[in-house]
Protein backbone atom coordinates (compact mmCIF):
# COMPACT_ATOMS: atom_id res chain seq x y z
CA UNK A 1 0.00 0.00 0.00
CA UNK A 2 1.45 3.38 -0.99
CA UNK A 3 1.90 6.35 1.27
CA UNK A 4 -0.78 8.34 -0.47
CA UNK A 5 -3.34 5.63 0.10
CA UNK A 6 -2.65 5.73 3.83
CA UNK A 7 -2.87 9.46 4.35
CA UNK A 8 -4.79 11.07 1.52
CA UNK A 9 -8.54 10.98 1.40
CA UNK A 10 -8.78 8.15 -1.03
CA UNK A 11 -10.29 8.30 -4.48
CA UNK A 12 -13.79 6.91 -4.87
CA UNK A 13 -13.96 3.16 -5.38
CA UNK A 14 -16.11 3.68 -8.45
CA UNK A 15 -13.78 4.18 -11.38
CA UNK A 16 -14.83 7.21 -13.40
CA UNK A 17 -15.04 6.82 -17.14
CA UNK A 18 -12.58 9.64 -17.65
CA UNK A 19 -10.13 8.27 -15.10
CA UNK A 20 -9.11 5.44 -17.36
CA UNK A 21 -5.54 5.59 -18.69
CA UNK A 22 -5.02 8.75 -20.70
CA UNK A 23 -3.09 7.21 -23.56
CA UNK A 24 -5.79 8.16 -26.06
CA UNK A 25 -7.37 11.41 -24.97
CA UNK A 26 -9.14 11.92 -28.32
CA UNK A 27 -10.48 8.42 -28.54
CA UNK A 28 -14.05 9.20 -27.58
CA UNK A 29 -14.52 12.55 -29.30
CA UNK A 30 -16.70 11.04 -32.05
CA UNK A 31 -18.86 9.29 -29.52
CA UNK A 32 -19.23 12.50 -27.55
CA UNK A 33 -20.33 14.29 -30.68
CA UNK A 34 -23.07 11.71 -31.18
CA UNK A 35 -24.26 12.15 -27.58
CA UNK A 36 -24.19 15.92 -27.96
CA UNK A 37 -26.24 15.80 -31.16
CA UNK A 38 -28.78 13.56 -29.47
CA UNK A 39 -28.85 15.98 -26.53
CA UNK A 40 -29.51 18.81 -28.96
CA UNK A 41 -32.55 16.85 -30.09
CA UNK A 42 -33.76 16.84 -26.48
CA UNK A 43 -32.41 13.45 -25.35
CA UNK A 44 -31.57 13.98 -21.66
CA UNK A 45 -30.21 10.42 -21.36
CA UNK A 46 -27.62 11.18 -24.02
CA UNK A 47 -26.63 14.25 -22.05
CA UNK A 48 -26.39 11.97 -19.03
CA UNK A 49 -23.59 10.04 -20.75
CA UNK A 50 -21.69 13.30 -21.10
CA UNK A 51 -22.33 14.09 -17.44
CA UNK A 52 -20.90 10.72 -16.38
CA UNK A 53 -17.91 11.17 -18.62
CA UNK A 54 -17.09 14.70 -17.47
CA UNK A 55 -18.27 14.74 -13.86
CA UNK A 56 -14.89 14.00 -12.31
CA UNK A 57 -12.83 16.26 -14.51
CA UNK A 58 -15.31 19.12 -14.16
CA UNK A 59 -15.16 18.85 -10.38
CA UNK A 60 -11.36 18.67 -10.36
CA UNK A 61 -10.92 21.67 -12.64
CA UNK A 62 -13.49 23.68 -10.70
CA UNK A 63 -11.71 22.80 -7.48
CA UNK A 64 -8.39 23.97 -8.89
CA UNK A 65 -9.98 27.34 -9.59
CA UNK A 66 -12.07 27.67 -6.44
CA UNK A 67 -9.84 25.72 -4.04
CA UNK A 68 -12.86 24.50 -2.14
CA UNK A 69 -14.54 21.12 -2.77
CA UNK A 70 -18.08 22.28 -2.01
CA UNK A 71 -17.86 25.39 -4.15
CA UNK A 72 -16.29 23.26 -6.87
CA UNK A 73 -19.27 20.90 -6.85
CA UNK A 74 -21.65 23.86 -7.10
CA UNK A 75 -19.69 25.26 -10.03
CA UNK A 76 -19.50 21.90 -11.80
CA UNK A 77 -23.23 21.38 -11.42
CA UNK A 78 -23.95 24.90 -12.70
CA UNK A 79 -21.66 24.24 -15.64
CA UNK A 80 -23.54 21.10 -16.60
CA UNK A 81 -26.85 22.93 -16.38
CA UNK A 82 -25.49 25.79 -18.49
CA UNK A 83 -24.22 23.30 -21.07
CA UNK A 84 -27.64 21.64 -21.18
CA UNK A 85 -29.45 24.95 -21.61
CA UNK A 86 -27.06 26.11 -24.32
CA UNK A 87 -26.49 22.77 -26.03
CA UNK A 88 -27.98 24.17 -29.25
CA UNK A 89 -25.04 26.58 -29.42
CA UNK A 90 -22.55 23.68 -29.56
CA UNK A 91 -21.22 23.00 -33.06
CA UNK A 92 -21.12 19.20 -33.51
CA UNK A 93 -18.35 19.53 -36.11
CA UNK A 94 -16.02 20.67 -33.35
CA UNK A 95 -14.82 18.64 -30.36
CA UNK A 96 -17.14 18.74 -27.36
CA UNK A 97 -14.47 18.83 -24.67
CA UNK A 98 -13.02 22.34 -25.21
CA UNK A 99 -16.53 23.76 -25.54
CA UNK A 100 -17.65 22.22 -22.28
CA UNK A 101 -14.45 22.82 -20.33
CA UNK A 102 -14.60 26.49 -21.27
CA UNK A 103 -18.05 26.59 -19.68
CA UNK A 104 -16.64 24.91 -16.56
CA UNK A 105 -13.78 27.38 -16.18
CA UNK A 106 -16.02 30.39 -16.82
CA UNK A 107 -18.64 29.16 -14.37
CA UNK A 108 -16.05 28.52 -11.68
CA UNK A 109 -14.50 31.94 -12.20
CA UNK A 110 -17.92 33.59 -11.98
CA UNK A 111 -18.59 31.76 -8.74
CA UNK A 112 -15.23 32.79 -7.35
CA UNK A 113 -15.99 36.43 -8.14
CA UNK A 114 -19.36 36.12 -6.43
CA UNK A 115 -17.72 34.46 -3.44
CA UNK A 116 -15.20 37.29 -3.16
CA UNK A 117 -18.00 39.82 -3.12
CA UNK A 118 -19.67 37.81 -0.38
CA UNK A 119 -16.47 37.62 1.62
CA UNK A 120 -15.90 41.37 1.51
CA UNK A 121 -19.17 42.04 3.29
CA UNK A 122 -18.40 42.81 6.95
CA UNK A 123 -19.68 40.28 9.45
CA UNK A 124 -22.05 41.45 12.13
CA UNK A 125 -20.41 41.40 15.58
CA UNK A 126 -22.73 38.70 16.93
CA UNK A 127 -22.24 36.34 13.99
CA UNK A 128 -20.00 33.48 15.09
CA UNK A 129 -17.22 32.54 12.70
CA UNK A 130 -17.72 29.23 10.96
CA UNK A 131 -15.37 26.37 11.68
CA UNK A 132 -14.06 23.96 9.11
CA UNK A 133 -16.65 21.94 7.25
CA UNK A 134 -16.64 18.16 7.53
CA UNK A 135 -15.13 17.99 4.08
CA UNK A 136 -12.36 20.35 5.12
CA UNK A 137 -11.71 18.31 8.25
CA UNK A 138 -11.52 15.12 6.25
CA UNK A 139 -9.15 16.78 3.83
CA UNK A 140 -6.82 18.16 6.46
CA UNK A 141 -4.11 15.59 6.21
CA UNK A 142 -0.58 16.84 6.10
CA UNK A 143 -0.06 15.82 2.52
CA UNK A 144 -3.38 17.26 1.49
CA UNK A 145 -2.47 20.56 3.07
CA UNK A 146 0.90 20.54 1.33
CA UNK A 147 -0.71 19.93 -2.02
CA UNK A 148 -3.34 22.60 -1.45
CA UNK A 149 -0.67 25.07 -0.41
CA UNK A 150 1.52 24.26 -3.39
CA UNK A 151 -1.41 24.68 -5.77
CA UNK A 152 -2.54 27.88 -4.07
CA UNK A 153 0.92 29.37 -4.56
CA UNK A 154 0.60 29.02 -8.34
CA UNK A 155 -1.15 31.54 -10.56
CA UNK A 156 -4.52 30.20 -11.65
CA UNK A 157 -3.58 29.64 -15.28
CA UNK A 158 -0.50 27.64 -14.28
CA UNK A 159 -2.64 25.49 -12.00
CA UNK A 160 -5.16 24.86 -14.74
CA UNK A 161 -2.51 24.13 -17.35
CA UNK A 162 -0.72 21.60 -15.15
CA UNK A 163 -3.93 19.88 -14.10
CA UNK A 164 -5.23 19.64 -17.64
CA UNK A 165 -1.91 18.41 -18.98
CA UNK A 166 -0.55 16.12 -16.26
CA UNK A 167 -3.79 14.96 -14.63
CA UNK A 168 -6.33 14.97 -17.46
CA UNK A 169 -3.90 14.24 -20.29
CA UNK A 170 -5.16 17.03 -22.54
CA UNK A 171 -3.08 18.12 -25.50
CA UNK A 172 -1.53 21.59 -25.55
CA UNK A 173 -3.91 22.58 -28.36
CA UNK A 174 -6.97 21.61 -26.30
CA UNK A 175 -5.72 23.51 -23.27
CA UNK A 176 -4.98 26.53 -25.45
CA UNK A 177 -8.55 26.46 -26.76
CA UNK A 178 -10.00 26.16 -23.27
CA UNK A 179 -7.88 28.90 -21.73
CA UNK A 180 -7.98 31.13 -24.79
CA UNK A 181 -4.19 31.49 -25.04
CA UNK A 182 -1.62 30.43 -27.68
CA UNK A 183 -0.12 26.95 -27.47
CA UNK A 184 3.29 28.40 -26.71
CA UNK A 185 1.83 30.08 -23.66
CA UNK A 186 0.36 26.78 -22.53
CA UNK A 187 3.78 25.12 -22.79
CA UNK A 188 5.25 27.92 -20.72
CA UNK A 189 2.47 27.67 -18.14
CA UNK A 190 2.93 23.91 -17.84
CA UNK A 191 6.67 24.28 -17.56
CA UNK A 192 6.62 26.88 -14.80
CA UNK A 193 3.70 25.34 -12.92
CA UNK A 194 5.13 21.86 -13.06
CA UNK A 195 8.54 23.02 -11.89
CA UNK A 196 7.06 24.85 -8.91
CA UNK A 197 4.88 21.90 -7.96
CA UNK A 198 7.75 19.44 -8.27
CA UNK A 199 9.88 21.59 -6.01
CA UNK A 200 7.13 21.98 -3.43
CA UNK A 201 6.03 18.36 -3.51
CA UNK A 202 9.30 16.62 -4.19
CA UNK A 203 9.38 14.62 -0.92
CA UNK A 204 5.89 13.30 -1.51
CA UNK A 205 6.50 12.48 -5.14
CA UNK A 206 9.71 10.76 -4.12
CA UNK A 207 7.86 8.53 -1.67
CA UNK A 208 5.32 7.57 -4.29
CA UNK A 209 7.91 6.51 -6.83
CA UNK B 1 12.63 15.30 -6.52
CA UNK B 2 11.74 13.61 -9.76
CA UNK B 3 14.38 12.99 -12.36
CA UNK B 4 12.21 14.34 -15.15
CA UNK B 5 13.06 17.25 -17.38
CA UNK B 6 10.74 20.21 -16.89
CA UNK B 7 10.73 20.72 -20.66
CA UNK B 8 9.38 17.20 -21.17
CA UNK B 9 6.43 17.28 -23.55
CA UNK B 10 4.70 14.24 -22.06
CA UNK B 11 2.57 14.19 -18.91
CA UNK B 12 4.33 13.59 -15.59
CA UNK B 13 2.56 10.46 -14.34
CA UNK B 14 3.82 10.66 -10.75
CA UNK B 15 2.82 14.29 -10.32
CA UNK B 16 -0.40 13.76 -12.22
CA UNK B 17 -1.44 10.77 -10.13
CA UNK B 18 -0.68 12.57 -6.87
CA UNK B 19 -2.80 15.55 -7.91
CA UNK B 20 -5.55 13.31 -9.24
CA UNK B 21 -5.81 11.43 -5.94
CA UNK B 22 -5.96 14.67 -4.01
CA UNK B 23 -8.41 16.51 -6.27
CA UNK B 24 -10.84 13.72 -7.11
CA UNK B 25 -13.88 14.11 -4.88
CA UNK B 26 -15.84 11.15 -3.57
CA UNK B 27 -19.31 9.99 -4.61
CA UNK B 28 -19.09 10.59 -8.32
CA UNK B 29 -22.22 8.55 -8.99
CA UNK B 30 -24.22 10.58 -6.48
CA UNK B 31 -22.98 13.82 -8.00
CA UNK B 32 -23.93 12.71 -11.51
CA UNK B 33 -27.38 11.66 -10.28
CA UNK B 34 -27.94 15.06 -8.65
CA UNK B 35 -26.89 16.82 -11.81
CA UNK B 36 -29.21 14.73 -13.97
CA UNK B 37 -32.08 15.38 -11.58
CA UNK B 38 -31.53 19.10 -12.13
CA UNK B 39 -31.06 18.66 -15.87
CA UNK B 40 -34.42 16.94 -16.26
CA UNK B 41 -36.09 19.88 -14.52
CA UNK B 42 -34.24 22.54 -16.53
CA UNK B 43 -35.71 23.69 -19.85
CA UNK B 44 -33.26 24.28 -22.65
CA UNK B 45 -32.76 27.68 -24.24
CA UNK B 46 -34.77 28.01 -27.43
CA UNK B 47 -33.70 30.07 -30.41
CA UNK B 48 -35.94 32.84 -29.07
CA UNK B 49 -34.04 32.79 -25.78
CA UNK B 50 -30.78 33.25 -27.65
CA UNK B 51 -32.28 36.13 -29.61
CA UNK B 52 -33.74 37.57 -26.42
CA UNK B 53 -30.23 37.90 -25.01
CA UNK B 54 -29.57 40.42 -27.78
CA UNK B 55 -32.84 42.32 -27.32
CA UNK B 56 -31.67 44.87 -24.70
CA UNK B 57 -28.64 45.79 -26.80
CA UNK B 58 -30.73 45.99 -29.96
CA UNK B 59 -33.32 48.21 -28.30
CA UNK B 60 -30.61 50.50 -26.94
CA UNK B 61 -29.02 50.89 -30.38
CA UNK B 62 -32.43 51.50 -31.98
CA UNK B 63 -33.27 54.14 -29.35
CA UNK B 64 -30.00 55.97 -29.94
CA UNK B 65 -30.52 55.89 -33.72
CA UNK B 66 -34.09 57.16 -33.41
CA UNK B 67 -32.98 59.95 -31.11
CA UNK B 68 -30.22 60.99 -33.52
CA UNK B 69 -32.64 60.91 -36.48
CA UNK B 70 -35.21 62.92 -34.54
CA UNK B 71 -32.69 65.58 -33.57
CA UNK B 72 -31.49 65.80 -37.17
CA UNK B 73 -35.05 66.17 -38.43
CA UNK B 74 -35.87 68.90 -35.91
CA UNK B 75 -32.69 70.81 -36.75
CA UNK B 76 -33.36 70.60 -40.47
CA UNK B 77 -36.99 71.69 -40.06
CA UNK B 78 -36.17 74.69 -37.89
CA UNK B 79 -33.48 75.76 -40.35
CA UNK B 80 -35.99 75.64 -43.23
CA UNK B 81 -38.63 77.59 -41.30
CA UNK B 82 -36.28 80.33 -40.24
CA UNK B 83 -36.66 83.49 -42.46
CA UNK B 84 -34.31 86.42 -42.65
CA UNK B 85 -37.01 88.59 -41.11
CA UNK B 86 -37.47 86.40 -38.04
CA UNK B 87 -33.73 86.14 -37.63
CA UNK B 88 -33.39 89.89 -37.81
CA UNK B 89 -36.21 90.40 -35.32
CA UNK B 90 -34.85 87.91 -32.86
CA UNK B 91 -31.22 88.74 -33.03
CA UNK B 92 -30.88 92.04 -34.84
CA UNK B 93 -29.18 92.77 -38.15
CA UNK B 94 -25.48 92.04 -38.63
CA UNK B 95 -24.66 95.68 -38.65
CA UNK B 96 -26.46 96.24 -35.35
CA UNK B 97 -24.83 93.23 -33.78
CA UNK B 98 -21.36 94.18 -34.90
CA UNK B 99 -21.90 97.75 -33.74
CA UNK B 100 -22.37 96.68 -30.16
CA UNK B 101 -19.09 96.98 -28.22
CA UNK B 102 -17.78 93.94 -26.37
CA UNK B 103 -17.30 90.29 -27.25
CA UNK B 104 -19.96 88.49 -29.33
CA UNK B 105 -21.86 85.48 -28.14
CA UNK B 106 -22.00 82.27 -30.18
CA UNK B 107 -25.59 83.03 -31.17
CA UNK B 108 -24.66 86.51 -32.40
CA UNK B 109 -21.79 85.17 -34.47
CA UNK B 110 -24.09 82.57 -36.02
CA UNK B 111 -26.68 85.23 -36.82
CA UNK B 112 -24.11 87.42 -38.51
CA UNK B 113 -22.91 84.54 -40.66
CA UNK B 114 -26.41 83.33 -41.59
CA UNK B 115 -27.83 86.79 -42.13
CA UNK B 116 -24.87 87.82 -44.20
CA UNK B 117 -25.27 84.65 -46.28
CA UNK B 118 -28.99 85.24 -46.85
CA UNK B 119 -28.48 88.83 -47.87
CA UNK B 120 -25.69 87.83 -50.20
CA UNK B 121 -28.01 85.24 -51.79
CA UNK B 122 -30.73 87.84 -52.24
CA UNK B 123 -28.18 90.21 -53.78
CA UNK B 124 -27.00 87.49 -56.15
CA UNK B 125 -30.56 86.73 -57.26
CA UNK B 126 -31.27 90.41 -57.98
Amino acid sequence: MGYAELVLPGPPPVVALDSRPKAHPHEASGEEGVYAVRAQAGDADAFGHLVQRYAAVARRVARVILQDPDDADDAAQDAFLAAWRKIDQYDPRRPFRPWFMKIVTNTARDLRRARRVRETRPLLPDVPSEGPTPAQKADSSIIGEQIDRALADLPERQRLAVIMFDVEGYAHADIAAILGVPQGTVRSLVFHGRRALRNALSPIIGDLK
Amino acid sequence: MTDRNDFDGSPDRALGELLRQHLTPPDEAGFAARVMEQVRRTPRDSSWDVLAQWTPRGLAVAAVMLLAMGLGFVAATSRENATPETQSISAGSPTEILAVPGPLSDEQILTVVLEGGVRQDQGDRQ
